[in-house]
């Protein structure tokens, strides 16, 4: 402890480097969770459920959200989930949905757009869209209504009130349009649903797509979606049905492996900013070791092991990364904390952005990420220190006496 | 040049020639080639009973309409089969509309969904609004000679001169002796094959040659192809231009 007083300025800039390093790594880790959360939770409230139910032709084609490949008898298979005791326990919410593309049309002015039909009441609870409606309109509460994404309303030019006519293939081949009388305007901050998205009622997109009866997909939200793939393989089981796909979120389009990619590309920038901070350890203990070359003579020539030199200086290493890392990671953990609370906006970066991502991210708190990049602090400051301190041990008693 | 005008709505792109050639080739120049193409499908008015088969992967639908186009700006077309009984697509110079009897109410197409396929097929609006335009937008060579489905073909070779065009380039088969266009390719400016499009089958209707049955594939579309029949084919008969309006669309 006394010789990383010996000269505090450099000591104190040592912990410094590590101390930045440990707190840019923890805030980036908190960015990449909160992504990620806004991402995931997007993605399978408004697409896919944590387990999708549809049959296989849809499957293989669903992003083209094809419309002639239905479930015919949705209600049985809903029946035979919720009467399951293995599985109903697990599951939150389950409904059914159909997702289509459409062509909209206002006054000559035309855009692609996807609608999303469900359950008015249930999707309460899961597109939660009732919430970002804008002052002045309401929620679906009959049938042939429908609210629209602002982003959709402006480039249509429409608003509360006025028709919305939608164009689509239905199930049958044919075109055919209906007009939705628009109720209310949704703000949520998510480009992707702003921009493209309308909701209507389950049972108008049904007769519109000449379904009869039929579903494209049964979306169901689990307690606790880390068990998607288990509850989908019971389900699967359950059914026994061939024609039939059940299919985790993790297995539906490249969201899952883009979390995978992400997470293991910040992970390998944690580990280069973590050597980085700490790469100013080496140079530190490089300069301590020649500055003190008659001591560590005479410490060898007193009897001094090898080995004691090498953890004697180790240690001072070590330390000065201890220090570095608990105050970064404090620090770091701290700022979380904030903006898990805060949230930075990112909108007008996220504007173009086609991920269903929140434009207002919230940092991730996690406790044994923050553990683990102190832990991870430590370990590199130990790693960089091992030079200089091998350069100490293996000095000669004499010859480090004498160059003095 | 005489005025080309499109037979219908769907098949005005595939019958397109074009204009402004220069060079030579067995004795003829594009120019000439296409004012031989263009005496074959020229009208005044047409009228037919058109079937559409579309095919996608191993279904197919089949969608059948009554056609009248006049001049290179109208076309009306009236779908009959059941699914779509009553549909109607009316083409005004480079505006369409879609009338729809159910809603008994019109849509406008216009701007980037011009791209899309009409009614899920491999022939997009764009496709359909393209006529005469054609003559402004390319520069036509002949680049050589072949043969199509055993028949000697002169190989027009088509170059945008302007930017707003759906393709960049397009390469045409010219049937020799009936100045036919047999097949024809179209290329995005990367040179990537968007669409291909083949006649099927050619009839002699006065003196002219007609091509009745023609196949479009989509190339960016796997497994998607569009077969258009056109039978009962009446050229030339009294049409009234009142047809071609808005307001007869919901009559």
């Amino acid at each position: 402890m006394r010789n990383i007083w010996r000269n505090r300025r450099r000591s104190l800039l040592a912990m410094l480097s590590v101390a930045l390093a440990s707190l840019l790594c923890l805030v980036l880790q908190g960015l990449l969770g909160g992504f990620q959360e806004s991402l995931v939770k997007n993605f399978t409230k408004n697409e896919t459920g944590h387990i999708r139910v549809t049959t296989k032709d849809f499957a293989d084609r669903a992003e083209l959200l094809p419309v002639d490949a239905m479930i015919h008898h949705p209600d049985q298979i809903e029946s035979a989930i919720r009467t399951s005791p293995a599985i109903a326990d697990k599951v939150r919410i389950m409904t059914e949905r159909i997702s289509f593309g459409v062509l909209l049309e206002n006054k000559g002015l035309n855009k692609t757009a996807v609608a999303l039909a469900g359950d008015p009441k249930t999707e309460e609870s899961l597109l939660y869209l009732q919430r970002s409606i804008l002052p002045g309109g309401h929620y679906i509460d009959g049938p042939s209504q429908t609210i629209i994404g602002a982003g959709l309303a402006e480039d249509l030019k429409l608003s509360v009130g006025d028709a919305l006519k939608v164009v689509s293939e239905a199930s049958d081949g044919s075109l055919q349009l209906k007009k939705f009388r628009i109720v209310g305007i949704f703000r949520t901050g998510v480009t992707t649903l702003d921009g493209k998205i309308f909701q209507v009622p389950l049972g108008d997109a049904k007769t519109f797509l000449r379904t009869e009866g039929g579903s494209q997909s049964i979306i169901i939200m689990l307690d606790d979606y880390h068990e998607a793939a288990r509850v989908a393989a019971l389900i699967s089981a359950l059914l026994e049905d061939p024609t039939l796909a059940v299919t985790p979120w993790t297995e539906i389009g490249d969201y899952a492996r883009l979390i995978q990619i992400e997470t293991k590309i910040f992970n390998a920038l944690d580990l280069i900013v973590m050597f980085l901070g700490a790469f100013i350890i080496t140079n530190i203990m490089t300069m301590v070791v020649l500055e003190r070359r008659k001591e560590i003579g005479i410490l060898k020539s007193m009897g001094f092991a090898r080995g004691e030199v090498l953890v004697l200086f180790l240690w001072e290493g070590v330390f000065l990364g201890i220090w570095g890392s608990l105050i970064g990671g404090g620090l770091g953990f701290l700022l979380n904390v904030i903006l898990h609370f805060r949230g930075v906006d990112f909108s007008s970066y996220f504007t173009s952005l086609e991920f269903p991502v929140d434009n207002i991210i919230y940092w991730t708190v996690d406790a044994p990420v923050a553990a683990g990049i102190v832990i991870l602090g430590c370990v590199i400051s130990g790693v960089v220190s091992i030079i200089p301190s091998l350069r100490a041990a293996r000095m000669n008693a004499v010859d480090a006496i004498k160059s003095i | 040049m005489k005025t080309r005008t499109p037979r219908a709505i769907f098949t005005a792109a595939l019958l397109c020639t074009a204009g402004a050639g220069t060079c030579c080739a067995a004795g003829l120049s594009g120019d000439e080639i296409l004012k031989r193409m263009d005496a074959n499908t020229s009208y005044r008015t047409i009228e037919y009973d058109g079937t559409l088969a579309i095919y996608s992967g191993d279904t197919v639908r089949t969608k059948e309409m009554k056609a009248t186009a006049m001049g290179t700006s109208k076309a009306l077309a009236e779908f009959t089969n059941p699914e779509d009984k009553g549909t109607k697509f009316l083409k005004i110079d480079k505006n369409l509309w879609i009338y729809f009897p159910s809603e008994q109410d019109t849509v406008k197409i216009s701007g980037h969904m011009l791209k899309e396929g009409m009614m899920g097929s491999d022939v997009s609006y764009q496709d359909a609004l393209e006529s005469d335009d054609l003559f402004k937008k390319y520069a036509v060579t002949v680049s050589g000679e072949d043969t199509v489905d055993g028949r000697p073909c002169y190989v027009l070779t088509l170059d945008a001169t302007v930017k707003d065009v759906q393709y960049e380039t397009r390469k045409m088969w010219v049937d020799e002796e009936r100045f036919v266009a047999l097949k024809q390719e179209m290329h995005a400016k990367s040179g990537k094959l968007l669409k291909v499009s083949r006649v099927l089958e050619v009839q002699q209707i006065g003196d002219r040659f007609f091509p009745v049955r023609e196949e479009i594939s989509d190339q960016l579309k796997q497994g998607s192809r569009t077969q258009f029949l056109m039978a009962d084919v009446r050229l030339d008969v009294p049409v009234s231009e009142s047809m071609f309006s808005l307001r007869n669309l919901g009559r």
